[in-house]
């Protein structure tokens, strides 16, 4: 935990909206593509993450659900955006004996953070499989260090800092690499729902297309978050309760 | 109940003394903005087992207004209950208040109020009110704080810090129950923001952590990613550092029979789960504040008998 250690943040690069064009190689935008392509085989079209009981108790509807998704990522999608970077940053440490420590506090605080189990454990899972899948697409001493980490029963890592990690090794530029893997976690919620809910394909893609303003001005706010230090605000009860109470709903597409 | 008496603080060094004295005299500047003085109120409490009578004693003890602690009452099993007044009736603009609870090993300590803790409106001039508490559970003590409901008046800005550590084997039973408003008055949702943080650490790792910032005008309190069709909001944090996990979960999934037992979707619903270490945590949110008066003291007592041995009653102002 950051915060605890008493450790500052890490820099991350200049913000200018130009890097986008200018920094991103080729083979790093289909690098991108594979990371946050939503059929990732990293299990996360398994999980709900609480929105099963809200739509089973009525609550979550096709008419509802865009307002739903945008407050979602002004709660949920920043405090994921916010340890993606910090998951980046750490791809600034050269030695292991440096990344480690800081590799373990930030996934303590993000499981902390993450109140309702089943989040917490979807998450973790994910993370783990992700440095799973990855061994032996590329060599880095500190991916190797993280994966020994993650593959012992009790390394916690997760998706969201993999993830970041994983691109600021790769030297995927911040910004473009934030906001692709907030639309990756905004499609799987929305696949998610096409399950859930009578939304069709051409509804759900709609949607992922008129939402990407507001997914923009989250990953700004996170990058905010992330340039200035700041913690981020997240307060999302109802979907938190949501995961609390789908081990008990009376039948289930997802896992708890 | 056995009432105890309260011992004043042991002598401070003079560099101590010095350094408080002038924080204080720096906090009691006049306010340039308004008439009244910028409110610094302090609190400081200590809690110490007694060998010899098997009590626990409330034994350090500092105050300064609006907080103050007038006796300690003995539990039924030895511990010592106080009541925290806040003699301004309620947190106004500009206050800023701090706790410190140090219940020392073996020590069994319960904390109340003596009723809502009221959030006045501020002056426009006014800095938001802020409340911490900084808390230390020793080894194998326990710490109960059982408070009544948060209410937060039209326009008030409000923030409160919680930063508690745990020892070994040190338990805690920590609720917070937060209203919409004087609902009674028609006031739901008319406060400016909230900002209520807590953490919980044990050994320097984190058990849990919320930081929420609640703004009704900017961000609809009833959005199905926030409250949906609820307006009160309830928590519950059960921890006793070093129990193994399989307790844990055996008591997750009684608490969880019982939420389920006390939920009625639309009225009031209770979910459980447990910390990624030492510990879980129950959260509610209903329609009405009653449901979740009534909920929160069911899971205490439950939780409490199952880690405890013992089920005690409410503090006396709540019966």
């Amino acid at each position: 935990m950051a915060a605890l250690l008493g450790e500052p943040p890490l820099a991350g690069p200049p913000r200018d909206g130009q890097l986008l064009d200018r920094d991103l190689e080729p083979l790093q935008v289909l690098q991108l593509l594979q990371l946050c392509d939503s059929a990732l085989p990293v299990g996360g079209s398994a999980h709900s993450f609480g929105l099963e009981t809200l739509v089973a108790e009525e609550l979550l509807t096709v008419e509802t659900l865009e307002e739903f998704l945008r407050a979602y990522l002004t709660e949920a999608g920043l405090l994921e955006g916010v340890f993606f970077g910090r998951g980046w940053r750490l791809a600034v440490l050269t030695a292991s004996e440096e990344l480690l420590p800081r590799w373990r506090a930030l996934n303590a605080e993000l499981s902390a953070l993450k109140l309702a189990r089943e989040s917490r454990q979807a998450s973790i899972m994910m993370g783990r499989r992700l440095l799973h899948l990855v061994q032996g697409w590329f060599s880095d001493e500190r991916l190797t260090s993280v994966q020994q980490v993650a593959l012992r029963e009790d390394g916690v890592s997760h998706y969201a800092l993999a993830a970041g990690l994983l691109c600021g090794l790769l030297g995927i530029e911040e910004h473009v690499a934030l906001a692709s893997f907030l639309h990756q976690q905004l499609a799987a919620v929305l696949a998610a729902c096409q399950r859930l809910l009578p939304l069709g394909q051409r509804r759900a893609m709609l949607l992922l297309w008129q939402l990407k303003p507001a997914l923009l001005a989250v990953t700004e706010q996170a990058r905010d978050c992330l340039e200035r230090g700041e913690e981020p605000w997240q307060w999302t009860p109802l979907v938190e309760l949501g995961g609390l109470r789908h081990p008990y709903l009376e039948t289930r597409l997802f896992i708890s | 109940m056995q009432a105890l008496g309260s011992e004043p603080r042991e002598e401070a060094t003079e560099e101590e003394a010095a350094a408080g004295s002038d924080e204080r005299e720096r906090q009691e500047q006049p306010d340039a903005r308004g008439y009244r003085q910028a409110v610094a109120g302090w609190l400081r409490l200590g809690f110490a087992y007694e060998a010899s009578t098997g009590r626990s004693r409330l034994l350090v003890q500092e105050q300064r207004p609006p907080l103050q602690v007038v006796r300690a009452f003995s539990t039924d099993e030895g511990g010592a209950l106080v009541h925290v007044h806040n003699l301004s009736g309620g947190v106004l603009g500009d206050d800023r208040c701090e706790l410190v609870i140090e219940v020392g090993p073996g020590a069994r300590a319960m904390l109340t109020s003596t009723g809502a803790t009221r959030l006045y409106r501020p002056r426009a001039a006014d800095r938001p009110a802020l409340q911490r508490w900084q808390v230390h559970v020793g080894a194998g003590a326990l710490l109960e704080h059982l408070p009544d409901a948060l209410i937060p008046f039209a326009g008030a800005r409000y923030r409160q810090e919680v930063l508690i550590s745990l020892a070994e084997d040190a338990g805690l039973f920590w609720w917070e129950m937060v209203a919409p408003g004087r609902v009674a008055r028609g006031e739901c949702f008319a406060y400016e923001w909230l900002e209520l943080l807590l953490t919980i650490t044990s050994a320097g790792c984190p058990l849990a952590i919320e930081r929420f910032r609640l703004e009704p005008h900017g961000r609809s309190p009833f959005s199905l990613a926030r409250l949906g069709p609820y307006r009160y909001c309830a928590s519950l944090y059960v921890c006793r550092t070093g129990l193994p996990r399989q307790r844990w979960a055996d008591l997750e999934a009684e608490l969880a029979g019982l939420a389920q037992e006390l939920s009625r979707p639309g009225v009031c619903v209770w979910g459980v789960g447990r910390l990624p270490a030492d510990g879980l945590m129950v959260r509610g949110l209903a329609q009405e504040g009653l449901p979740l008066s009534a909920g929160l003291p069911e899971f205490w007592r439950l939780a409490r008998l199952r880690l405890y041995g013992r089920m005690l009653p409410l503090p006396r102002k709540i019966n």
